[in-house]
């Protein structure tokens, strides 16, 4: 008998979700991590905005008995309008600091997101529509008039979807970060809307003590259903039997370990692309899966710096066009002299977080010290009006090192690019994969990235609901 | 006074095959052209004496074959040749050229990349089965969203059908298409830049889109529903230059009873109770009718004709929003003799199709690049033909005609005016043909540049853009060109849309005109 009922490999946010979900349904389960700690990239204090937890799906782990702390609303967000000027950005309360026109348009702004809000979740927070039974389910709520609003919004550009509702420049470029990061385009890119109204839709409360507690809750819920982790684990090789079923995982220690099935919440193009060996694939959908993008655009740096007025987190943006200009560079793999910036608090207290968007992957010649260091000149620049000036830099990861450090080719922040040819009709439909007992359940699978936990949570169901026709019957199914 | 059952504006192909139509159900129909000549932006015209040039658009192939059917146009005077190869000049090398025969196309692809050469064909088949698809959409009027008429409900199951008849892979591809990018799309396939370059450009013609650009991967498939003959062939030539086209239709037109008056702007539409009733010409002349159908785009048509005073506020908000952003422009050139590529000398058949500017993907995307800021493309994408080859009617023996489409050229320019820069523009465009023809300039006898504000002026098209509104995903479909105005109707009663702003969308398609002329047929008021 093997043993275990599935391997999940990655302890990111969506890797324990769906280990602890399917543990708490009675599966044996191992986690394996190549990390010393879990948490994947919401372990060292890389992410900001941690106010998007799908609590729904979460229910039957009571997290709060473990621990979970929500704020009661979202955290503001901060624009920078000119040196030293900011405007608070908030869901509930009116703007403020912003001029009569702006204001009016953030109302008229925030209006349009809050209408589709409703058709987003009933979209992203189930399985992809697939069967008849689902697409009729989904009809009442395109025949509303909010789905035709989606329907002309979501194929705008950042840039003219923002220019319907504001007049200052870096207001717009501030809200239009969501989608630098989300996609490959600038925010003269089509589709733009679409990654901002899909942010907007997923923000909600925030969780007291950032994403590295909600790890240690969620790591401590598995456990407590009897997962097994083990950290500084990395694995090799998905083993598929000649019959194409997942039949275990080969670690680099070269030991193997024999599982019913699989959950890869590691990036997918890792999984095609040196997990699963030659031979494994078949044909038309390796052909499918080799073209997967993700090439990322965001850099990731620690500041040595006390800087309270830029929390709880501030934008920093040049403005649209010049956003527009920096990708242009960034394409041709020169580095930008501007970019979007996100900073927030740090791990530590006098340290700063800083995300900067608009960073090629590798530039021409390379990721050298020079070009490092150029890079973090750049960004000093134009974070100086805001910060005292003994600030330092005192750690970098440039997508090519994000790739390197959690194994994510392209080193995409969402592992897969948000294009909607990569969302609802992603490369891998839903979660299941056509090795047999193979299933993704990280940011790669549905409903795509951020820290929503979904992808791990849908997962497990539809990894549960794969298993009952075979006959096994686990006890608590129906709480998945 | 007559009164007429139906005055259209505009004497555009789409004008004149509403008309046709219309006049064939038994209307009383006047079409009134601003012009001195008609077709809009399907023209033929003598610039130069013993040279007719397709002044605007000038290659032929999405044509509805159902139209030629049933207005007959073959014995009116349609004609079009296919055209057999698509080329490609290089610095290096001896270019690319694509073949309608595949074994003669792969042994050219085969010389830049053997995996592509062996792609290809099943790249091919892939997309004329994805333009099956497409095909179905063109060819019937959009559904309203979520209705539940009988009509809405057949054309979502014909559509349903048709998407159904594709294999399981090709339903996924096909759905992904149409938010892709060109680029993205065809580096699903190809690995050759040279072979991605002409390849992409396609994707572009006429928007405001890099190949990079979302959105751009299903304008590929315009060259895989392309029909002449009944059978599947990209793009042809219309014997006699466009216009030709135009004048077939207006035959048409003319043999079923409909009048057509030439030189004849009109000024407005007549309103009576917010009703159209007729329109005022601009000497102040009034026709009267019992409905006006418009072949000009919808922001001249309702802005211009009707005016925002008698419009509701929701269609001014979504109209204002309609984006045109021109972006293309269009150098006709009279030349001594024939022009030569160095890449592949002489004068032979692969001069007789389309040439592309078009060297890889990177050079398409920073021609874009410079031009999303205002400024018009040093090194643009040139598409050119030299149509006097296949059809001498158009030039003196031994002379010939060179229509080059250049993209790209923005209709709002971040410096200076149009009227200053295009001459500049009209030598970026030389400039860049000689590089791969050397000795082109010398041979120049006459020149015409077109930039989109030489478009707007001369042929009304609003920004200067070719198809009426940008084809961009949210103004496509039953949002074309905008949700309320999707189905040829508009908001004043009796006043219809009939030209390439609505759908399925610009080029010579003819299918805007047939659909609203049939929507119009079955309405209360006709
Ligand atoms: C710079 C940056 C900033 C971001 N900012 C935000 C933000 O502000 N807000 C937000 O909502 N989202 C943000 N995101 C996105 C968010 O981090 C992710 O979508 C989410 O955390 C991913 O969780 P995951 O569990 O799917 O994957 P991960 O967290 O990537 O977990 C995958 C785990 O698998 C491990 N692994 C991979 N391969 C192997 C192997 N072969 N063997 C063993 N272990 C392996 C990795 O080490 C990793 O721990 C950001 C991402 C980045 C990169
Ligand atoms: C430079 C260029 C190149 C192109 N190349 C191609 C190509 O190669 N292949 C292709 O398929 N398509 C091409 N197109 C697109 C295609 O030509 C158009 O989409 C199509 O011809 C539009 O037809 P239409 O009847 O809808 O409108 P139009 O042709 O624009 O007709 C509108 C008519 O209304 C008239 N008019 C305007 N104002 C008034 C008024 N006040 N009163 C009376 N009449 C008025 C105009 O003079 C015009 O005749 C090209 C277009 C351009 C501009």
């Amino acid at each position: 008998m093997k043993a275990y009922d599935a391997i999940v490999i990655g302890a990111g946010l969506n890797g324990l979700t769906a280990a602890a979900l399917l543990a708490r349904a009675g599966w044996r389960i191992l986690v394996i991590e190549q990390h010393n700690e879990v948490g994947g990239l919401a372990g060292p204090g890389i992410l900001h905005d941690h106010g998007s937890l799908c609590t729904k799906l979460l229910a039957g782990l009571r997290l709060q008995d473990h621990g979970l702390e929500l704020t009661r609303t979202a955290a503001p967000l901060h624009a920078a309008t000119g040196a030293g000027e900011r405007v608070t950005l908030s869901a509930e309360a009116p703007a403020g600091g912003l001029s009569p026109d702006d204001a009016e348009g953030y109302r008229q702004y925030r209006a349009v997101c809050s209408r589709t809000v409703p058709l987003f979740r009933k979209l992203l927070l189930r399985p992809v529509p697939q069967r008849k039974a689902d697409f009729l389910m989904l009809l009442p709520c395109w025949r509303s008039a909010a789905a035709r609003e989606l329907l002309h919004l979501a194929p705008l550009s950042a840039k003219d979807f923002l220019d319907q509702f504001f007049v200052h420049d870096a207001l717009k470029a501030a809200l239009a970060v969501p989608s630098l990061q989300a996609m490959y385009g600038g925010p003269f890119a089509p589709f733009g809307a679409l990654a901002i109204l899909m942010h907007e839709a997923m923000r909600g409360q925030h969780v007291v003590g950032g994403l590295p507690a909600l790890a240690g809750v969620l790591h401590e819920a598995a456990a407590s259903h009897g997962v097994k982790t083990r950290t500084s684990t990395q694995a090799e090789e998905i083993l598929v039997s000649k019959a194409g079923q997942a039949c275990g995982v080969r670690l680099a220690t070269g030991e193997t370990i024999a599982t019913r099935m699989v959950a890869a919440a590691c990036s997918p193009k890792e999984v095609f692309g040196s997990l699963l060996r030659f031979g494994a694939q078949r044909h038309m959908f390796a052909w499918r899966t080799r073209h997967l993008r993700g090439r990322g655009t965001t850099a990731h740096m620690v500041l040595d710096a006390a800087a309270p007025a830029l929390l709880p987190c501030t934008r920093i943006a040049p403005g649209l066009e010049a956003l527009e200009r920096s990708f242009d560079r960034l394409k041709r793999g020169e580095l930008p002299d501007t970019f979007a910036l996100e900073i927030a608090a740090g791990r530590k207290a006098a340290q700063l977080s800083v995300l900067a968007h608009c960073v090629p992957y590798r530039p021409k010649g390379g990721w050298t010290d020079a070009a490092r260091s150029e890079l973090t000149g750049r960004v000093m620049e134009q974070l100086l009006p805001h910060l005292p000036s003994t600030a330092q830099v005192s750690q970098l990861r440039t997508p090519a090192d994000l790739e390197n450090e959690y194994r994510i080719p392209g080193g995409h922040c969402y592992h897969l690019e948000q294009a909607p040819d990569q969302l609802l009709v992603r490369p891998v439909p839903n979660f299941a994969s056509p090795v047999a007992g193979l299933f993704f359940c990280g940011s790669g699978a549905h409903p795509s990235g951020s820290v929503t936990c979904a992808p791990g949570a849908l997962a497990a169901r539809a990894m549960a609901a794969y298993q009952k026709p075979l006959g096994r019957l686990f006890r608590n199914n129906r709480h998945i | 006074m007559t009164r007429y059952d139906v005055v259209v504006v505009g004497g555009g192909h789409n004008g004149l095959v509403c008309a046709a139509y219309l006049a064939k159900a038994g209307r009383s129909v006047l079409v009134l052209e601003r012009r001195h000549v008609l077709g809009g932006a399907a023209v033929s015209e003598e610039l130069y004496p013993g040279f007719t040039f397709s002044v605007a658009s000038y290659v032929v192939s999405l044509f509805r074959p159902h139209i030629i059917r049933e207005l007959d146009l073959a014995r009116h005077g349609y004609h079009v040749i296919p055209m057999d190869c698509a080329f490609q000049p290089l610095h290096d090398g001896p270019g690319l050229a694509r073949w309608t025969d595949y074994e003669r196309t792969r042994r050219e692809i085969a010389y830049f990349s053997r995996h592509d050469a062996e792609v290809y064909p099943e790249f091919s088949r892939v997309m004329t089965r994805m333009g099956q698809l497409a095909k179905v959409a063109i060819d019937h009027p959009p559904p309203v969203l979520g209705s539940l008429h009988p009509r809405d409900l057949r054309t979502m199951l014909r559509l349903r059908r048709a998407f159904r008849n594709l294999d399981p892979e090709l339903q996924h591809l096909a759905v992904r298409l149409f938010t892709m990018s060109a680029a993205d799309f065809l580096d699903l396939w190809f690995e050759s830049p040279v072979l991605k370059g002409p390849l992409s450009a396609s994707g572009i013609i006429g928007t405001f889109k890099g190949v990079r650009t979302p959105g751009t991967a299903y304008v590929l498939l315009h060259h895989y529903m392309g029909e002449i003959d009944g059978a599947f062939r990209s793009w042809g030539l219309s014997r006699g230059g466009t216009g030709s086209v135009s004048a077939a239709c207006a035959n048409a037109a003319r043999a079923f009873g409909a009048e057509i008056r030439l030189s004849s702007p009109v000024a407005q539409v007549l309103l009576r109770n917010g009703r159209a009733t007729g329109v005022v010409l601009d000497n102040g002349d009034e026709v009267e009718a019992k409905l006006v159908v418009s072949n000009l785009d919808p922001s001249s048509t309702l802005f211009g004709l009707v005016g925002k005073k008698h419009l509701p506020a929701a269609t001014i908000k979504a109209l204002s929003r309609y984006k045109y952003h021109g972006s293309s422009g269009k150098v006709n050139l009279a030349l001594d003799s024939v022009p030569e590529f160095a890449c592949r000398p002489g004068a032979g058949d692969h001069l007789r199709g389309d040439i592309a500017i078009a060297p890889d993907v990177g050079y398409l995307e920073q021609a874009y690049d410079e031009a999303k800021y205002g400024a018009f493309s040093r090194r643009p994408f040139i598409n050119a033909v030299i149509p006097s080859l296949t059809d001498p009617s158009v030039a003196p023996p031994g002379k010939h005609v060179l229509s080059c489409f250049v993209q790209y050229a923005p209709y709002h320019l971040s410096e200076g005016a149009w009227e200053e820069q295009r001459d500049a523009f009209g030598d970026a465009v030389v400039d860049t043909l000689s590089e791969y023809a050397p000795g082109l300039r010398e041979k120049i006898l006459f020149r015409q540049v077109l930039t989109p504000w030489d478009l707007e002026q001369q042929f009304g098209l609003t920004e200067g853009n070719i198809f009426h509104g940008e084809l961009s995903l949210e103004q496509l479909f039953f949002q074309r060109p905008t949700a309320d105005l999707a189905h040829y109707r508009t908001p004043i009663r009796n006043l219809w849309l009939c030209g390439s702003g609505t759908h399925p969308g610009g080029g010579i398609m003819g299918a805007s005109g047939e659909l609203a002329a049939k929507a119009v047929l079955r309405s209360r008021h006709a």
